[in-house]
């Protein structure tokens, strides 16, 4: 069977391509050889940057960094990219309006952080300013303390102060989605333990850890029967809201049609000329041919298994496309900014600037010209070029 | 204004193997001392070294002499401080094309020093250590090294000497010796903590400060010859070796592979610098000892690297000083009296190596001893130490637990909190191993910090500034061999803590 479009890699930009690609009524098959790098990440969408308005850096960028993904895309696109997975996600993962500007969500760290568009129960600090906020932790989950994070929150402005509640749980050493999932059922209990201390504050933080598969339903109840808002922080990972949103987003796919071969790594190619004709997976017994119009490279960046670095050289392994490591003015981390090049419709370049192959559009981390650890580009980069490149497999250039 | 604030009979300087022997011996023999240390417990070239408890073979054509010493001392050391030492045992490995007049002569010494060495065959070697590169190898013969945790042999000696009344005092710098006339009185001393300056008045001071020895000595207006040597190790994930692995020639870089608990270490190299302090491990170095250890061992470059760093031999060049080349500098080590030199009750003791610690705090404490009058004998080879605080095997127990890798428990972080000269992170991961494995620390250094600040022995901004000095450490040690899945491991940690925790760049904070 042949595909109209291959989908190489199940982070957030291949899934934003994938269901692009679907909704424009296209035949998708995504191959991933794993999970992704949301797993890591908070949940929280990043635009760009910190204090500077993050529309407006991205005009700058344009103009001033030419090999930034968001140079590549445009303003207008990426509007429209978000406005499209926002919507998509609206009934399994939903996300919270933004005006246009970033805003900052505590940590873990009793500090905060820039971000963008929020999932349901990340909140803003300035929504928290003269708030009584109560910190609630866990005593057995020791990667989240309660009283860091309202220390924090009091030297923002929060009145805030920490609890920590003794589960009934019986594993001694437990992280966030042993606790996610202990709260998809026994998520009542908090009501009980919190129900009286709630009624003297405005409102309750947590951990990111409320519930796995029926977050949307724990959260609604628990604000209905405590009568306050609820908020999660995101926590040292396994990121929880970062696994909701992969999960909801592979679910939708999978929903819409589209196969998904899971666990199993693309391994080589068949190309004609600049033409890819189908790629192999290594799958057990024998490498599985599959055939396609358009392939969608989003096999991530180095954490995420697309770039891989050995003593000696530094490869992209699926399609051989040469990987920029630009000399790097941060020395802290050479690799901060490297990976593949691409034209303006992500088609992959090879050392001379040429077209490698028409009908190849790389997405998300792959691409080099970024670094989202200091800039907060992560999770827009990879909205914008997946849904940039899912335009562009659909156009059909083979 | 100094204050006066403590009176002691010796006063010792550095917090290494030989200063924390020294102390041990002292306290042993009920002499009142204490220990200053500028940084932490086995900051110098204890905590830098390879880990190698020598069975003397290595110094065999050398020097047979510091061999027959390694050996007695390599022996003591495995009946009295057994909590630091695995007796793993080694091999001497002949590669084709070394010396075969190398191998004869160093096995006509083994036999006139008695150091029990015996030839297995190739096949033998093969199937107990895999990894030797067969279609390499001439012969092979077993040696009685062992390896040793530097850091645990140091704790060991302080809080044995601490629970005999010693005292040690952890990031506080000697600044200056205290002379009237010709007779010491004692240090000013800085706790760098609080910034705070005091002095120690001490019938004798011992500068037992390692390849700092000559900085010390300075403060006195004594010049001491020493030459530094920077030796660099490279750590990799796992055990690839059962026991220590050397190359059978004439010492060079990289022919020796030490198993260290759940990691090894190969080494070494030994490149002449001009300070105690040039610390820096260079690419080339690495990938010199790569390629060299490649000829012993198969596939050795594909092993996942952990990190990379360097520690300082310091060689004392006694008077001559003729500009050999620092291998052939003898690895004895020298007690000096500087009445000598016109300062009474002055010592430094220089030059030795780890395996021949007690050894040289026995030498030192008798001149010592016999200078207070007192008249008791050196008991350090035959008490037996107290065991490491951390690292007890714990399967049968399931414990609360910070670090995965290295199995350190909430327990073993507050047990070593409790000792008198832990003061900061840097100890608490010596002391337990904390962030060694193949994490790094990614996870449980921030476990780390969240516990610390639970049990309020830091602040809020310290847990901050704490995981920054931790992210700048791990990049020191990462940037040389940023390959492989450990440099996956370094994008994720760098993802967590910039990106989620956002520590890079706090002046962007609302
Ligand atoms: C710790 C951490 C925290 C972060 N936090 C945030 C945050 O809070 N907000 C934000 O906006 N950004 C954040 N980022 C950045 C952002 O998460 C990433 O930039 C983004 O998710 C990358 O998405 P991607 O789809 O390009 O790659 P990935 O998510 O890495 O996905 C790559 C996919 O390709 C698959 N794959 C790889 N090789 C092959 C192959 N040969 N064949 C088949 N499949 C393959 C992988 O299995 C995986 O499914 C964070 C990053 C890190 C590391
Ligand atoms: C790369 C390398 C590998 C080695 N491998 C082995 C091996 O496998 N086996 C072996 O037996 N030996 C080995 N050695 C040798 C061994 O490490 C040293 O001989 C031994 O550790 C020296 O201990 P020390 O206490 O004398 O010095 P150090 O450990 O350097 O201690 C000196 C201490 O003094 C402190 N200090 C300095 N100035 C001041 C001041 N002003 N105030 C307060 N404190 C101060 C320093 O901070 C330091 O902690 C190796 C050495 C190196 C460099």
């Amino acid at each position: 069977m042949k595909y109209d479009v291959v989908v190489i890699g199940a982070g957030l930009a291949g899934m934003t391509a994938a269901l692009k690609s679907l909704i424009e009524g296209r035949r998708v098959v995504v191959i991933a050889a794993g999970e992704n790098t949301l797993y890591y990440a908070s949940g929280s969408l990043d635009l760009y940057g910190g204090k500077e308005n993050p529309w407006a850096a991205v005009k700058r960028l344009e103009s001033e960094r030419p090999d930034h993904p968001y140079a590549l895309i445009g303003t207008a696109l990426i509007e429209e990219s978000f406005r499209f997975l926002m919507g998509e996600l609206e009934t399994v993962c939903p996300y919270q309006e933004n005006s246009g500007e970033n805003v900052w969500v505590p940590t873990s760290l009793g500090g905060f952080r820039p971000s963008y568009l929020l999932p349901n129960g990340q909140f803003p600090a300035v929504s928290l300013k003269k708030k009584k906020v109560l910190v609630v932790g866990f005593s057995s989950y020791r990667d989240f303390n309660s009283r860091l994070v309202a220390s924090g929150m009091v030297s923002r402005g929060c009145e805030a102060r920490a609890i920590d509640l003794d589960l009934h749980y019986d594993k001694i050493n437990c992280n966030s989605i042993d606790l996610a999932y202990y709260f998809d059922d026994h998520w009542p209990d908090l009501i009980k333990s919190l129900q009286e201390t709630a009624k003297d504050v405005d409102c309750l933080a947590f951990p990111a850890v409320l519930g796995l598969n029926n977050f949307l339903d724990i959260h609604q109840n628990l604000q209905d029967a405590l009568g306050r808002p609820v908020i999660e922080i995101p926590t040292l990972p396994p990121s929880v809201p970062g696994i909701r949103l992969s999960r909801a987003m592979l679910a939708r796919i999978q929903q819409q049609g589209a196969e998904v071969i899971k666990g199993f790594p693309v391994i080589s190619t068949r190309v004609s000329d600049d033409i890819c004709l189908g790629v192999y997976i290594d799958t057990p017994g024998h490498p599985r041919y599959v055939e396609g119009d358009s392939f969608i490279l989003a096999t991530g960046g180095i954490l995420g298994g697309g770039i891989v670095v050995s003593e000696k050289s530094v490869d992209e392994k699926v399609f051989g496309v040469p990987v920029e490591v630009p000399v790097n003015e941060n020395q802290e981390y050479p690799y901060a900014r490297c990976g593949l090049k691409a034209n303006k419709r992500l088609q992959p370049l090879d050392k001379d600037r040429k077209v490698l192959y028409r009908n190849v559009f790389c997405a998300g981390r792959i691409l080099g010209g970024y670094d989202p650890d200091l800039e907060h580009d992560g999770a827009g980069a990879a909205i914008a070029t997946g849904y940039k490149a899912a335009l562009e497999a659909g156009r059909g250039d083979s | 204004m100094i204050s006066v604030t403590i009176k002691t009979g010796v006063l010792v300087i550095g917090g290494g193997i030989t200063g924390a022997g020294i102390l041990w011996d002292l306290a042993l023999r009920g002499i009142d001392a204490v220990l200053i240390e500028q940084k932490e417990p086995a900051y110098g070239a204890t905590g830098r070294c390879h880990g190698l408890l020598h069975g003397g073979c290595r110094y065999l054509v050398k020097d047979s002499a510091v061999a027959a010493e390694c050996y007695r001392e390599n022996k003591i050391l495995q009946s009295v401080a057994k909590g630091a030492i695995e007796n793993t045992g080694g091999y001497f490995v002949q590669v084709k094309g070394d010396d075969p007049g190398y191998v004869e002569q160093w096995l006509n010494l083994a036999g006139k020093t008695g150091i029990p060495v015996k030839e297995i065959d190739i096949q033998t070697a093969i199937k107990e250590e895999p990894l030797l590169a067969v279609q390499n190898i001439e012969r092979v013969f077993t040696v009685p090294d062992a390896a040793v945790d530097p850091f645990d042999l140091t704790l060991m000696n302080l809080t044995g000497a601490t629970q005999r009344g010693a005292k040690v005092f952890t990031n506080t710098r000697v600044e200056e010796l205290i002379i009237t006339g010709n007779q010491i009185r004692g240090a000013v001393v800085k706790d760098l903590a609080s910034g705070e300056s005091y002095s120690i008045h001490a019938d004798i001071v011992v500068n037992a400060a390692g390849a700092w020895a000559a900085s010390i000595a300075a403060k006195a207006g004594i010049r001491l010859n020493m030459k530094y040597g920077k030796g660099t190790l490279v750590v990799f994930a796992q055990r690839l070796t059962k026991r220590v692995i050397n190359r059978l020639r004439k010492p060079g870089d990289g022919d020796i592979i030490v198993p260290a608990k759940s990691v090894c270490l190969l080494g070494t190299t030994d490149i002449p610098v001009s300070s105690p302090d040039d610390l820096d491990p260079t690419a080339a170095e690495i990938t010199k000892m790569l390629n060299i250890g490649e000829e012993m061992f198969d596939h050795l470059s594909e092993k996942r690297i952990l990190r990379t760093f360097a520690g300082i031999r310091p060689l004392y060049t006694g008077d001559n000083n003729n500009g050999e080349q620092n291998r052939e500098i003898s690895r004895g080590f020298a007690v000096i009296n500087h009445e000598k030199d016109a300062v009474d009750g002055f010592y430094s003791i220089v030059g030795g190596k780890l395996t021949t610690y007690r050894l040289m705090a026995e030498q030192l404490v008798d001149v010592v001893a016999e200078k207070l009058g007192v008249k008791n004998p050196c008991q350090t080879a035959e008490t037996v130490l107290p065991q490491p605080v951390a690292g007890q095997v714990k399967l049968a127990v399931e414990e609360p637990m910070l670090c995965e890798c290295e199995q350190v428990t909430v327990q073993d972080l507050e047990r070593a909190c409790e000792l008198p000269f832990c003061r900061d992170l840097h100890t608490i991961r010596k002391i337990t191993r904390l962030g060694l494995g193949p994490c790094q620390g990614t996870f449980c250094i921030w476990r780390a910090v969240m516990l610390l600040y639970e049990n309020q022995r830091i602040s809020a901004a310290e847990c901050r500034q704490l995981l920054q000095e931790f992210l700048a450490e791990r990049g020191k040690g990462s940037c040389f061999t940023l390959w492989g899945d450990q440099l996956k491991q370094y994008e994720l940690a760098r993802g967590i803590y910039l990106n989620n925790f956002q520590l890079g760049d706090a002046a962007d904070e609302i």
